[in-house]
C-alpha cells in the first residue's frame, strides 16, 4: 500500500525539470515525448535543458568510473535544476536511484562536497542540493485525481500486467512512496485508467538485466528473464507496464532472442507507465511510438483497436 | 578454495572503510540471517553465489576469497537484498566497492574492457551511454530509423547534450582520473554480427580468457562459494 504521508511531501509544482533518460531517448522515444506531453496536459509544464547528459549510472557501475568521477556528473546534472529552482523529474528507475543516492551522499559529507564544488566552480557552476529528485510514476500518483479527470481513451476491457523494476523500490526503502514487497500504486493507477489488473506470480522479480550482466553474464540475464517471462505468459496480459525503460529494454528485446534462440513463443506487448497514460490521456498514435517496439507488435495493434486510435 | 586461519585479517574492514568512501560500513552489524540470499535474483539462477557469505568474509578479512571469486562479478545491482535487511546493510555498494578493490588486485579486467567503449565512445562522445546502434539486426529491421519515430512523435530526429555539456563532462572524466584509467586498459573491439568477418566469429563462439588487458595483468578468478549452478553448469 502506499504511504500518505510520503505521497503528501511529493508537491505539485507549476513546472518541472524534465531529466531524460538515455534508453528512453535512443531506444524507445515514445516514453520521453509521452512524458512531456502527459505532464503538460496534468498542469505541471515539463523545462527542457540540452546540457543535461546521462546520470553516469551505468559506467559507474560498470566499474569504469569510480564514485570520485561519477559524484561531480551527479551533481552537474542537479545543479542545472538548481539553476532554474525547480525539482527534477526522472524517467528511470536507474537515474531515480543514481540522483537520489548520490545526491544524499553529497549532502551529508561536507568534505566530499567541497571537493566536488572545487570541481564544480572550474566550469562556473554549484552544487547546494536543494533539487529533489521525484520518479515520472511517483508523479503521476501524486497526480491520479487529475488523471482520472483526463481520461479520453478508457483502457475498457484490457488485462495490464505490472513490473516494477528494482532501483525505485528496492534501493529508495524509505524514499520511495510505495513498499518494497508489496507496491500497489501502479495498480491503483491502471484501475483509475480503466483498466483491469492481472496479477502474476514473478510480479517482484527483477529483469534480469542486472546493469551489466546483460553483456558479461548474458547466460545468467538471459536465464533469469526468460523465469520471469514464462510467469507472465501464465497470466496473459494484454499489456506489460514497467516503470523503468531499462527494463523495458530487456523485457521486450529478450523476448525477441529468446524466441530465436529457443523457438520459444513469447510475445507479450511492453510499454512504460508514461506510454499507458499517455494513451489514456488520448494523446495521438504516432506520439506513442509504438513502432519501435519489438515483441508483440500485433497484440498492441490489436489493443489500439479495440480502445480506438 | 579452501578457507584457511591465515588468510583471515582482523584489521582488514577497519583499513578498508576508509578507503570505501563511507559506502562500506555497519557490516559489522550483520545478522547472519540471510534474508539477503533468500530473495536474491542471481542466487536463483546461480546458487553458489551468496550474499550472506561474502559479508561474513569481509568481516571476518577474508578479503582474498572475496577477491578471487566469479560470484562477486555475478550480482544483478537490484538491491533487493538492502530492500529485506533488517539491519539496512546496503549490500550493492559493498559489490561496488569490492570489485574496485578486486581490480587493484588484478582481477576481473576482462569484465570492465568490455564495458569501456560505452563510456569512451558514447558517454563521453555524445553525452548518452546507450546509443541509437542496434547490435542485433533482428531488432534493426524490426524498428527502422529511429529518426523518423522520434519526429513521429514530436521530438527532434535526435537528441543532443549541447558542446559545453560534453566538454564538462569530459572535464569531470579529466580531472577525476577517469580518462587515464581508460586509456590504462586500452580500447575496446566490441563484436557485432554485420561486420563480423570468420576471425572474430571463432573469438565470438569460444571465448578465450585474456592473461592482458592493456598494460594490465589479469588472474584467473575462481567459484569460491561452492559448485557454480545455472543451466549450462547443470547439463555439463
Amino acid at each position: 500500500m502506499p504511504r500518505p504521508d510520503k505521497v503528501a511531501q511529493i508537491p505539485k509544482p507549476e513546472q518541472i525539470f524534465f531529466f531524460k533518460s538515455c534508453v528512453a531517448s535512443n531506444k524507445y522515444p515514445g516514453i520521453e515525448s509521452c512524458g512531456w506531453d502527459s505532464l503538460e496536459i496534468l498542469g505541471v509544464q515539463p523545462v527542457d535543458s540540452d546540457e543535461q547528459t546521462c546520470c553516469g549510472g551505468f559506467v559507474t557501475f560498470a566499474n569504469v568510473a569510480a564514485p570520485t568521477a561519477s559524484m561531480p556528473a551527479v551533481a552537474r546534472n542537479l545543479s542545472l535544476a538548481e539553476e532554474k529552482n525547480l525539482d527534477t523529474c526522472v524517467l528511470c528507475n536507474g537515474c531515480w536511484t543514481f540522483l537520489n543516492e548520490f545526491g544524499h551522499f553529497m549532502n551529508h559529507n561536507e568534505e566530499v562536497k567541497g571537493s566536488v564544488n572545487m570541481m564544480m566552480n572550474m566550469m562556473g557552476r554549484e552544487y547546494k542540493g536543494t533539487s529533489n529528485v521525484y520518479h515520472i510514476a511517483e508523479m503521476y500518483y501524486r497526480l491520479k485525481d487529475d488523471i482520472a479527470k483526463n481520461v479520453k481513451r478508457p483502457l475498457k476491457g484490457v488485462k495490464v500486467a505490472t513490473h516494477y523494476g528494482c532501483h525505485y523500490l528496492g534501493g529508495g526503502k524509505y524514499t520511495a512512496i510505495d513498499d518494497a514487497q508489496m507496491p500497489t500504486y501502479m495498480e491503483e493507477l491502471i484501475e483509475i485508467m480503466g483498466g483491469t489488473v492481472v496479477p502474476y506470480t514473478a510480479n517482484r522479480e527483477c529483469c534480469g538485466t542486472g546493469f551489466t550482466q546483460i553483456i558479461n553474464g548474458k547466460d545468467l540475464s538471459l536465464e533469469h528473464t526468460q523465469h520471469k517471462l514464462d510467469s507472465v505468459k501464465e497470466a496473459d496480459p494484454d499489456l506489460l507496464i514497467v516503470q523503468c525503460p531499462y527494463c523495458h529494454s530487456q523485457l521486450d528485446r529478450v523476448q525477441q532472442q529468446l524466441n530465436y534462440r529457443q523457438a520459444a513463443a513469447y510475445e507479450t506487448p511492453v510499454i512504460h507507465i508514461t506510454q499507458l497514460v499517455g494513451l489514456a490521456l488520448g494523446l495521438a498514435v504516432p506520439k506513442l511510438a509504438f513502432a519501435a517496439h519489438i515483441s508483440g507488435r500485433k497484440r498492441l495493434e490489436d489493443v489500439l483497436d479495440r480502445i480506438g486510435r | 578454495m579452501l578457507e584457511q586461519v591465515k588468510d583471515w585479517d582482523d584489521d582488514f574492514y577497519e583499513k578498508f572503510k576508509p578507503i570505501a568512501m563511507g559506502f562500506v560500513n555497519e557490516a559489522e552489524k550483520c545478522l547472519q540471517c540471510g534474508k539477503c540470499t533468500g530473495q536474491c535474483p542471481a542466487a536463483a539462477v546461480t546458487p553458489s553465489y551468496n550474499p550472506r557469505k561474502i559479508i561474513r568474509d569481509l568481516v571476518n578479512g577474508n578479503l582474498k576469497r572475496v577477491f578471487s571469486s566469479v560470484e562477486l562479478w555475478q550480482c544483478f545491482f537490484c538491491s533487493g537484498c538492502y530492500s529485506v535487511c533488517p539491519m539496512d546493510i546496503n549490500f550493492p555498494f559493498f559489490v561496488f566497492m569490492f570489485r574496485l578493490a578486486a581490480m587493484n588486485e588484478g582481477y576481473g579486467w576482462e569484465d570492465v574492457k568490455q564495458l569501456e567503449g560505452y563510456a569512451e565512445k558514447d558517454y563521453l562522445k555524445k553525452g548518452i551511454t546507450v546509443s541509437t546502434f542496434e547490435r542485433n539486426p533482428e531488432a534493426m529491421e524490426t524498428v527502422g530509423d529511429i529518426s523518423k519515430i522520434r519526429m513521429a512523435a514530436g521530438l527532434p530526429p535526435e537528441r543532443k547534450v549541447s558542446d559545453r555539456g560534453l566538454a564538462e563532462i569530459n572535464m569531470i572524466s579529466d580531472l577525476s582520473g577517469m580518462t587515464s584509467f581508460m586509456k590504462k586498459i586500452g580500447g575496446v573491439e566490441l563484436l557485432d554480427c554485420k561486420t563480423c568477418d570468420d576471425a572474430q566469429m571463432k573469438r565470438c563462439k569460444n571465448k578465450p580468457l585474456p592473461a592482458k588487458v592493456g598494460k594490465i595483468k589479469t588472474k584467473l578468478r575462481f567459484y569460491n562459494y561452492g559448485e557454480p549452478g545455472g543451466k549450462a553448469h547443470a547439463e555439463a
